[in-house]
């Protein structure tokens, strides 16, 4: 059965003033669809820049990123969104549209999908009492605690019905209590029979997956 | 479509999202497009203003010209031109220009016959002069109030005659909404305008009206009339005289002095002016001043040009950062280039319209102080009566299709460099 996901040799050289980085040194990697990956290891390895290639966020300086057995690297822009249009993904930094209320960007994701204004509002209030954010639909995110912004970060990764989540560290600033939302999200997506990806730190969710990469 | 209409809302909604961008945005085209709407505005009232009193005035003008200047003509002529065939009926009119009050305040005076007062004059507070009354006199509304004269009220002499001056008496006063041209004008019988100039027997010029389908044969047989007093004939069509002021077409500025005394004058060159010259010269007048005022418009939106870019492009990082998230979360390349378009377009429509309504209150309610003179020579900064104007689609789609095309230029350059990069390295 063709992996899910899968890189063969993947590096990432970033280039910089100061000589160039390698993020990603070679990884080979298969992740069998409905698997439960979990991504380890000390900050700076390139548990981000692995997942960025993995969502078609990134292109690889060198080797293979295939989704579903088609290269990612090479592919074009177009196909590439596709792809994004198929995943959920969950970013380390939380960013969002910082004017917009909090419905608008769970749900931004299904705009240029057609989904009614009225319908994105009623499914954003879901997703955001799933991650234990009730009653703030309309808030900003600038006035949001870090580990709020975290969880409606997941909440969005959710809206689209994605076949696969990948997650960048979502729980690390939450405490054992409201992380616990976000651990049976992502256990009852998997659940599901859908693939996750995550990149933790996370003895909980480190015991959730089915394999472990531990990098560098 | 409906996902069209979704992205398009959020394109709408994008425009209150980067307040600081659409604020100098629109401020920069309101700044360009107010003059150009406005400018043009008052170019075209005026062509329409002109172009209606020519339409009201007669259908053949015949004037004098000496020493290829402009020269009145005897009234002798009157009857030589009602023998034309096809001539319904011809009257004298004098136009010239008197200074009146302390502040010598230039003014038009136009003496017709009583009972050929052309009905676009006849909306007057008080009356209008009655024959043979005698220095009767109906103002312009502007000029009465520099005056402060009103209906009732009497002028002392303010002129020199050989016959003796006399006091002229405020019978009427034009209502301010009057073409502009008559914010000035002194308006009097015949008899009384010969006499306030010392011309008996000339006029400025003869006012032919012809029967229905005569025009052409009138204004030929006319051309072929030999000067008054030169009983050996010789074609005297000259140049149209130039018409100012437009709306009294066809007449020299006033009678030159020379021609006012002295022994014998020699004989006149009539010259004969038909409607349809007049439409062919007045406008042409009006579009050349617009013509010039529409090239420094495009030097001043080419200067603009990259003002513009500079608004379009604030707050870059945070729309780069907005691009790589919509691009992350699945939105095509062309979804975000269409939000970035809506987003131009909601800004130019604001700008375009913004500045046709502050078009409007400038021209309308401030008389279109600073702007006005451009086109009228004689109105000054602040020209405190109407002046006519029409805001037209034409200026405002122009400016609107300019407007997008620059602004969305900016924007969808940023935005697509934006979007076409990995999203990754945007969103760390
Ligand atoms: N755009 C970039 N330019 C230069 N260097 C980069 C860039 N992105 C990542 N790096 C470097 O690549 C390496 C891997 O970074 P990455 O963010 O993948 O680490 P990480 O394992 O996710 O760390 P953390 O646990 O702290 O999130 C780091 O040394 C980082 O400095
Ligand atoms: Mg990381």
């Amino acid at each position: 059965m063709t992996p899910h996901f899968e890189t063969r040799n993947a590096c990432r050289v970033f280039r910089s003033a100061t000589g160039d980085v390698r993020a990603l040194d070679g990884i080979s990697l298969a992740v069998e669809r409905g698997a439960f990956l979990a991504v380890t290891g000390p900050s700076g390895r390139g548990k981000t820049t692995l997942l960025a290639l993995l969502g078609a966020l990134d292109r690889p300086t060198s080797g293979l990123v295939l989704f579903d057995g088609e290269d990612l690297g090479g592919a074009s822009e177009p196909h590439r969104s596709r792809v994004r249009r198929r995943l959920g993904i969950v970013f380390q930094s939380s960013p969002m549209i910082e004017r917009l209320p909090l419905w608008e960007n769970v749900t931004y994701p299904l705009v240029p999908r057609g989904v009614p204004t009225r319908e994105r509002r009623r499914l954003a209030k879901a997703l955001l009492e799933r991650v234990g954010i009730v009653g703030r639909d309309a808030a900003r995110p600038e006035e949001l605690s870090g580990g709020e912004r975290q969880r409606v970060g997941v909440a969005r990764a959710l809206a689209a019905d994605p076949e696969a989540i990948l997650a960048d560290e979502p729980t690390s600033d939450l405490d054992r209590g409201t992380a616990e939302a976000v651990v049976a999200l992502l256990r009852e997506f998997h659940a599901s029979g859908r693939t996750v990806i995550v990149a933790t730190h996370d003895p909980v969710l480190e015991a959730l997956a089915t394999r472990t990469l531990r990098l560098g | 479509m409906r996902k069209l209409a979704a992205i398009a809302r959020t394109g709408l909604v994008a425009v209150l999202l980067h307040p600081l961008r659409s604020g100098a945005t629109l401020l920069c085209l309101v700044a360009v497009l107010l003059p150009y709407v406005a400018a043009t505005g008052v170019a075209r009232g005026l062509a329409d203003a002109a172009d209606t009193s020519i339409r009201a005035g007669a259908d053949v003008y015949v004037t004098g010209l000496r020493f290829g200047r402009p020269a009145p003509v005897p009234l002798a002529m009157i009857e030589t031109v009602r023998t034309v065939p096809g001539v319904r009926d011809v009257f004298p009119r004098i136009v010239g220009e008197v200074a009146l009050g302390a502040d010598r305040i230039p003014a038009v005076v136009v003496g017709v016959p009583a009972g050929r007062v052309p009905d676009s004059a006849r909306f007057v507070e008080g009356r209008l002069f009655a024959p043979d009354a005698g220095n009767e006199l109906v103002l312009g509304a502007e000029l009465a109030r520099r005056l402060s004269t009103g209906v009732g009220a009497r002028i002392p002499p303010f002129y020199r005659s050989r016959s003796g001056e006399r006091v002229s008496k405020v019978v009427g006063v034009f209502r301010s909404d009057l073409p502009l041209w008559e914010a000035n004008l002194v308006f009097c019988s015949f008899e009384t305008a010969a006499h306030i100039f010392d011309q008996e027997g000339l006029a400025t010029s003869l006012l032919v009206a012809c029967e229905p389908g005569y025009r052409d044969a009138v204004v030929a047989a006319l051309r072929r009339l030999p000067p008054p007093g030169q009983p050996h004939g010789g074609t005297g069509s000259g140049p149209p005289a130039p018409p100012a002021p437009p709306g009294l077409p066809a007449e020299g500025a006033g009678l030159p002095a020379e021609a006012a005394r002295g022994a014998e004058p020699g004989p006149v060159t009539p010259v004969v002016t038909t409607r349809d010259d007049l439409f062919a010269l007045l406008p042409r007048g009006m579009s050349h001043l617009e013509g010039i005022f529409q090239i420094h418009f495009v030097l001043a939106f080419a200067a603009l040009i990259p003002l513009l870019m500079v608004t379009a492009g604030l707050g870059l990082s945070g729309r780069r950062r907005e691009a790589a998230l919509m691009k992350a979360t699945g939105w095509m390349t062309d979804e975000v280039l269409l939000q970035a378009m809506v987003e131009s377009l909601v800004l130019s429509l604001l700008g375009a319209s913004t500045a046709v309504l502050l078009a409007w209150g400038w021209l309308d309610l401030l008389d279109g102080s600073g702007i006005a003179g451009i086109f009228l020579p004689g109105a000054t900064a602040t020209p405190g009566f109407p002046v006519p104007f029409r805001l037209g689609p034409v200026p405002a789609l122009l400016g609107f299709v300019v407007s997008f095309a620059i602004v969305s230029a900016g924007t969808l350059y940023s935005t697509w460099r934006a979007a076409t990069a990995a999203p990754a390295l945007a969103l760390r």
